[in-house]
């Protein structure tokens, strides 16, 4: 059937505005990343949107030579590291175990589950067991708080839950434990899942900054997303600017490096590891998204 | 017994998890008491005395709390109204797309802001939208459509209308995922009869797509409905700024400064826990009302 003029038109329309709001999104980080690749001073100036005037590394220099920022660099890339693998392992061994009918108290453990997903204690009680645990200004209170999520654990469970069951029995006719068949059957067959929840583990730990605001005053403990809000001086109510001190530069770049510049350069360095990942998991955190919905 | 021996594992498996949940999870529940207590640190939330509603009563009596109540209020509004929709209009526009490579750029790109921080996005906008050379008031004014440049994240007036712009931004492209999806496990032979029968494309969607992807509509309303209040901490903590302080904190922000920052804990519990009982109210009337409608709801 051939498309009448309305719908001609309609699709004209379609494309351009999609491919205006596919521009909206990319290019603010486009405008940032030509911004962070100017000299600093030539870019005070204005008018960098799509190019650098004036090429240069020396923001990314500038931003590598703080050592704040290496420490925070290092702990961001720790705490995602560590608490992605763990929480990743113990959710997928507690779904595995919830997905399996001999395990008796299955229906209870559920609900306490459900539950979590509606009522918490609120920000006060937490920060008060997080007090007595004295995870307060301890690197964990990144880790050990966010290990496991109702939702995470559902997602998981209906996974295992659609797998042969066939399977299963022959390997524990062949006298395999259940930890074996987890290790050699389940895992294996289910490796998309473990990208996309690692995916979005990773992404939740890289992106999290008010963990750090709320929770530590230790300066050594922050990680890059708090440090970037202290460094750009967001929010106001926090106590203190950082000084901009650039040190181990050498005296021609010191001269044109900016807190501007600096600043553009480490929003880059922030976002670079994530942009250059999820457009190849895309495959995997669309289907994780659709399972996750699915059992809601 | 035997049983539980020869399950072992499974029960090692689900063991820590329990444990987790119990201390992390239900333990701050408990913690809740001390909205009704004057809370001794020595004593502990046991055995510290009872006061009653009196946190309640300083609650409500505050100047702060309609102030709160008013924002915390209206940016969900405005994101329930304008952000909630906003992803299913992008998934009905993305379908009506022919080409295959288009779709899947579009998508790809629309996600992007998604997997960013609210802090690097808050850095982003306020670049572009800064009073003094800022991309946005740049353009605006070669258009000739303002004078001065505007202060978008400076003046209270403009804010509600920056936290909604951003929040869509960001949450649009991956909104779609759902829909896309649920739009794809329509029946194919549904949109050949209704071609048979003489529909447009518009009676299409009208008849056949929104239809089926009713309940999807449906079920993501309702949890968001219970997070209500929430408003979007992590956004508008990095958003706001002292200039539009009066219409930029929240609930949540609130509870985060009085509590931590001011160690005011009991103060603190008391709004957390009001909130919590008027997402809790808000989540078990939407689910009635879906019900009545003979729809499915969550339980």
């Amino acid at each position: 059937m051939k498309p009448t003029r309305g719908e001609q038109t309609f699709q004209w329309f379609n494309y351009i505005f999609l491919s205006v709001l596919c521009f909206s999104f990319l290019f603010p980080f486009w405008r940032i990343a030509a911004i962070s690749l100017n000299e600093g001073l030539d870019a005070s100036r204005g008018g960098i949107n799509f190019w650098p005037r004036k090429f240069t590394l020396d923001n990314y220099a500038a931003v590598f030579s703080r050592s704040d920022i290496v420490n925070a660099y290092t702990i961001s890339i720790c705490r995602t590291a560590i608490g992605t693998l763990l929480s990743i392992v113990l959710v997928s061994l507690m779904a595995y175990g919830l997905s399996k009918q001999r395990l008796k108290g299955r229906s209870v453990i559920n609900v306490m589950l459900i539950l979590t997903m509606f009522f918490s204690g609120g920000l006060i009680p937490t920060y008060m067991l997080y007090k007595s645990l004295h995870l307060l200004n301890s690197f964990w209170v990144y880790v050990v708080p966010s290990l496991y999520g109702a939702a995470s654990v559902f997602i998981f469970r209906s996974f295992f839950r659609a797998m042969p069951q066939e399977l299963e029995d022959s390997a524990q006719l062949d006298g395999a434990s259940d930890l074996t068949i987890f290790s050699r059957i389940a895992v294996p067959l289910s490796l998309p899942i473990f990208a996309t929840m690692a995916l979005f583990a990773a992404v939740g730990h890289w992106n999290d900054y008010l963990t750090a605001v709320i929770y530590t005053t230790n300066e050594h403990l922050l990680p890059l997303q708090t440090l970037l809000m202290k460094v750009m001086n967001i929010n106001q109510n926090e106590t203190g600017t950082m000084a901009y001190g650039v040190v181990n530069l050498s005296e021609s770049s010191r001269r044109t490096v900016t807190a501007e510049s600096v600043k553009m350069a480490m929003l880059i360095v922030v976002v670079l590891p994530i942009l250059t990942i999820y457009p190849f998991l895309q495959r995997y955190f669309v289907k994780g998204v659709i399972i996750g919905s699915l059992k809601g | 017994m035997q049983s539980v021996w020869n399950n072992r594992y499974l029960y090692l498996f689900v063991l820590p998890g329990v444990v987790w949940f119990l201390v992390f999870a239900y333990q701050p529940m408990y913690g809740v008491l001390i909205a009704f207590k004057d809370y001794d640190i020595i004593k502990g939330v046991f055995r510290s005395e009872w006061v009653g509603l009196a946190h309640f009563r300083e609650l409500f009596g505050s100047p702060n709390f309609p102030v709160l109540l008013r924002n915390t209020i209206s940016i969900s509004l405005l994101k329930m109204l304008f952000g909630f929709p906003a992803p299913i209009l992008l998934a009905l526009l993305l379908n009506e797309v022919r080409s295959r490579l288009f779709k899947r750029l579009a998508q790809t790109i629309s996600y992007l802001p998604f997997f960013v921080s609210w802090v690097v996005i808050t850095g982003i906008w306020y670049d572009l939208f800064s009073v003094d050379g800022g991309f946005i008031n740049e353009a605006l004014a070669s258009l000739g459509l303002i004078k001065e440049p505007v202060f978008w994240f400076g003046d209270p007036d403009y804010f509600w209308g920056m936290i909604l712009a951003s929040d869509i931004w960001k949450g649009i492209g991956f909104g779609t995922i759902i829909f896309l999806a649920s739009i794809a496990s329509v029946n194919p032979e549904l949109f050949e009869s209704a071609v048979v029968d003489g529909a447009n494309r518009w009676r299409q969607v009208w008849h056949i797509t929104l239809p089926a992807i009713r309940a999807t509509i449906i079920l993501l309303f309702i949890l968001n409905i219970a997070h209500f209040l929430d408003a979007g901490f992590e956004q508008i903590y990095a958003m706001q700024n002292n200039m539009v302080l009066d219409r930029a904190e929240i609930i949540d922000t609130y509870v985060m400064k009085v509590g931590v920052f001011r160690a005011n804990y009991e103060l603190a519990t008391a709004v957390g826990l009001f909130k919590s009982v008027i997402g809790l109210i808000l989540l078990v009337t939407a689910n009635f009302i879906v019900k009545k409608f003979g729809e499915d709801g969550v339980f």
